[in-house]
């Protein structure tokens, strides 16, 4: 009997020990979070350069609208938007929002703080300069359009548009004065030292549901392989922009959690039409072709990302594009289009015609020289003969400027406007129009787009204008780039976004 | 007297260098392909809007930056700002180039001057060592750890070192400020590799000093080992490398990138290289004059050093032809 209550006592304390410690690994740890990035924002000023996504990133920002994790817009400040006529827009700021000095985010706030960054953001204005804003009440803002423009809730949820105090920050930029930082996030910048570290405390007075971690150590780790060990040694809990070759070692490790979503941009190679070989539909429909997507992504980014079949394909309000395009590899077909179009391989050797090798320059920077050196020895067996050139991104910009160039890869963000980004890729005034793309047809399909105001009648041209694009294959699609996150798996409540920036720290996200 | 002299012909010499410098830097880096604009505008991750737009405001960022004038403008506004001691603004982040480097200094001070320390130990060590056992198993063991140390990449020991002592034993902090749980590893490292050069040197030298007839006197009055070596062969034979600590400090201060990168420290030649890669014509500015004038510094500091240890050198001025 005396050794039963021992025994009883000692299974009541293992059991008690046993409650207790997985009660107390379930709450927040009261050491900070501690986040590594290869990047801090780089002012505190929102209108400052590459400033508001990172301070979205970071919990401190926010804007009317936002991109939901699953690629919807809703709203953020905003209580509401509504459109009331084909080019004007309605906003209703939610009530009892405050900046952190306290001062009550109204229509007048807001409209000061877009119109600041009308004048003093000039990333913002593509965007903002497609807007104009006008007080309608005390808690309400009219935009307006000079066109009818449906797309006005993704342009509100552009990451540049964040709403902040303009009266503390003044007319001009103020990049590092800490006093006058003033917005609305849910976490407070207790310290900032650029290119360094910053720390961010919760804001009590937060109007959304309040964060569960109440101190954050940002650090700026250039690095991606210090970034891995930092995380490898508990030193940091999460690090972010993983390199693939990093990843690989930390996938193995059972501590650490490796988060693959793949990001909405499309790695592609922009082919210079006007060279004589790029001229041809079917040259370029060969190269395309010929490219073994899941080969490149197996082995020049670990298996870490995924096929895109289209430009469009990696924006996740799109998923039937993924069915568009080339699904498959087929070198076969790839052969033939060359046969057909006359360039003709002799035993093995490089494809020419009238006796000009099929031969060419792809230019390729960052992170993209392993993508090009399979592509490399991929269209070599149909017998392409693609020269690498791996440089700095300066280089390719002046020889695009230049026109001294054949092909090189661009990885520009698929999510937004989609009409404004198919526009921005493939109307003959596009910014990343680089290889010339005009066509007859594809133009009466941009300008159709930019008349249609039915949403539902818009995403059908979308989609009829991404079939027609990748038909004519004025760019070749191959993949998202990898975007990984690693986390320790002490860290709880972590949510992946598609945009990589976006919402890194929410409000359920803790260490344990 | 002569120091004195030394020191005005050197600061003439220096200001004139510096020029020079600043001459070619800012013009080299105008030649480089790339644009800044390029670079501020490109980073927002999206190609929207038409062209129009985009040369508009490309016209507008140019302006902001003031790269709306002539090269001959730009040089002169700029000379003008340098005579009251402003390097510019940062493209990137608006902030004083000064207050930048300012910020960045102390950990690349820090770096190179530990840095140095563990080379000059190692260095002297191995090389006293070595020179002491001429062509014996000693010599030659040290020969070949100098020989891998040279052939070893930084990056691979750095990570190797932090695999062991930040992960396998933590004993190594990678975050926090710059302090000795920072910078002890990576000073070791740099200092590891960078002194084989220096270790074979101090070799050659100490075994020239050996056959020389001073030593062979002392030892024929029966002077102990010790004293011949350390005090009589050391002091004649280092004076020929000191102008290579020199010119190896100088190495330290610009040649830690990958160091820094590596150990995630904000120093200098991160900053610097960031910086090209952005096209930040500023902060690449104000960095060389940076380096070019630690440099000059240093070898002023090493002339002088020769006038006070030499008396050949104090009494004839030779240092200053």
């Amino acid at each position: 009997m005396k050794h039963f209550n021992y025994l009883a006592a000692i299974l009541i304390l293992a059991c008690g020990i046993f409650l207790a410690d997985n009660v107390m690994a379930a709450k927040p740890s009261s050491k900070p979070l501690v986040v590594a990035s290869p990047m801090l924002t780089h002012t505190l000023d929102p209108a400052g350069f590459e400033s508001a996504s990172f301070m979205r990133g970071m919990g401190l920002a926010e804007g009317l609208m936002r991109i939901t994790k699953e690629g919807k817009i809703v709203p953020e400040l905003a209580e509401s938007l509504t459109r009331i006529s084909p080019t004007r827009w309605e906003i209703k700021i939610r009530p009892h929002v405050r900046f952190w000095s306290g001062k009550a985010v109204d229509a007048k706030a807001v409209y000061n703080s877009l119109e600041r960054t009308r004048a003093l953001n000039t990333h913002a204005t593509p965007i903002i300069q497609k807007l104009s804003f006008r007080i309608k009440d005390k808690m309400s803002l009219i935009v307006e359009t000079e066109v009818p423009n449906p797309a006005v809730p993704f342009l509100l949820a552009y990451f540049d548009l964040v709403i902040h105090n303009a009266e503390s920050y003044g007319p001009e930029l103020n990049l590092f004065d800490m006093k006058a930082m003033d917005l609305t996030g849910m976490f407070k910048m207790k310290e900032f030292k650029a290119n360094e570290t910053a720390t961010l405390e919760a804001n009590p007075d937060y109007w959304g549901e309040k964060p569960l971690t109440r101190k954050i150590t940002w650090i700026e780790i250039a690095d991606s392989q210090a970034r891995a060990m930092a995380l490898q040694s508990g030193q940091v809990d999460i690090a972010t922009k993983i390199s693939p070759e990093s990843a690989i070692g930390l996938e193995r490790l059972p501590h650490i959690r490796l988060i693959k979503r793949p990001p909405a941009n499309t790695r592609t190679i922009y082919l210079n039409l006007k060279q004589p070989y790029f001229k041809e539909q079917k040259v370029r429909q060969a190269l395309a072709w010929a490219v073994d997507r899941q080969a490149v992504v197996d082995l020049a980014c670990e298996g870490l990302t995924r096929p895109a079949t289209t430009w469009l394909s990696s924006n996740p309000a799109y998923p039937e594009t993924q069915s568009h395009g080339y699904t498959h590899y087929d070198p076969r077909k790839a052969s033939s289009l060359l046969d057909e179009a006359g360039w003709l391989q002799k035993s093995g050797g490089v494809r020419s015609k009238n006796g000009i090798p099929l031969r060419f320059t792809l230019m390729s920077w960052g992170s993209a020289k392993p993508v090009a050196e399979v592509l490399q020895s991929q269209w070599r067996k149909i017998g392409i003969d693609a020269r690498v050139l791996h440089v700095d991104y300066g280089i390719i910009s002046a020889k695009r400027k230049k026109g001294d160039w054949d092909a090189s890869m661009e990885a520009w963000s698929t999510f937004g406007d989609a009409a404004a980004l198919l526009a921005g890729q493939f109307s003959p005034n596009g910014p990343g129009n680089y290889g010339g793309y005009n066509n007859v047809e594809t133009n009466r399909l941009f300008e159709q787009l930019s008349q249609e105001q039915d949403l539902q009648k818009r995403r059908e041209l979308i989609l009829r204008l991404d079939r027609q694009i990748i038909e004519q294959t004025p760019t070749i699609p191959l993949h998202p780039r990898p975007y990984l996150t690693a986390i320790n798996r002490k860290v709880v409540g972590f949510e992946p976004h598609f945009r990589q920036f976006d919402r890194i720290i929410t409000p359920g996200l803790y260490k344990k | 007297m002569i120091v004195l002299k030394l020191l005005i012909y050197r600061l003439i010499r220096a200001m004139v260098l510096l020029w020079i410098v600043s001459l070619m830097i800012f013009t080299l880096i105008r030649l480089a392909p790339g644009d800044p604009v390029d670079y501020i505008l490109g980073a927002n991750d999206l190609a929207i809007g038409d062209t129009g737009t985009i040369e508009l405001q490309k016209k507008q960022v140019r302006k902001n930056l003031g790269l709306d004038v002539t090269a001959t403008q730009q040089y002169l506004n700029w000379i003008k700002r340098l005579a009251l001691f402003d390097l510019g603004n940062s493209y990137r982040s608006g902030k004083s180039i000064v207050s930048e480097l300012a910020d960045r200094l102390p950990a690349t001070l820090y770096l190179a001057g530990a840095a140095f320390l563990v080379q000059v130990s190692i260095a002297l060590g191995f090389g006293i060592i070595a020179s002491l056992n001429e062509d014996r198993w000693a010599d030659h063991l040290i020969r070949l750890i100098g020989v891998l140390f040279v052939a070893l990449p930084s990056f691979l020991l750095g990570l190797i070192l932090l695999e062991i002592f930040a992960i396998r034993y933590p004993v190594y902090d990678m975050i926090g400020q710059v302090s000795f749980k920072r910078m002890w590893l990576p000073a070791l490292t740099l200092g590891v590799l960078t002194s084989p050069p220096v270790m074979r040197l101090i070799r050659v030298n100490l075994i020239r000093e050996y056959s020389r007839q001073y030593i062979v006197f002392g030892r024929s009055k029966g002077l102990g080992k010790k004293r011949l070596v350390g005090i009589h062969a050391l002091g004649n034979g280092l004076l020929p490398i000191l102008s290579v600590f020199g010119v190896n400090l100088a190495g330290l201060f610009s040649g830690s990138v990958i160091i820094e990168s590596i150990f995630v420290l904000p120093g200098i030649g991160r900053y610097a290289v960031e910086s090209i890669f952005a096209r930040d014509y500023p902060a690449i500015t104000g960095y060389v004059l940076l380096i070019t004038f630690i440099v000059i510094l240093l070898n002023l500091f090493v002339g002088l050093s020769y006038a006070f240890i030499d008396p050949r050198v104090r009494n004839t001025g030779y240092i200053t032809k």
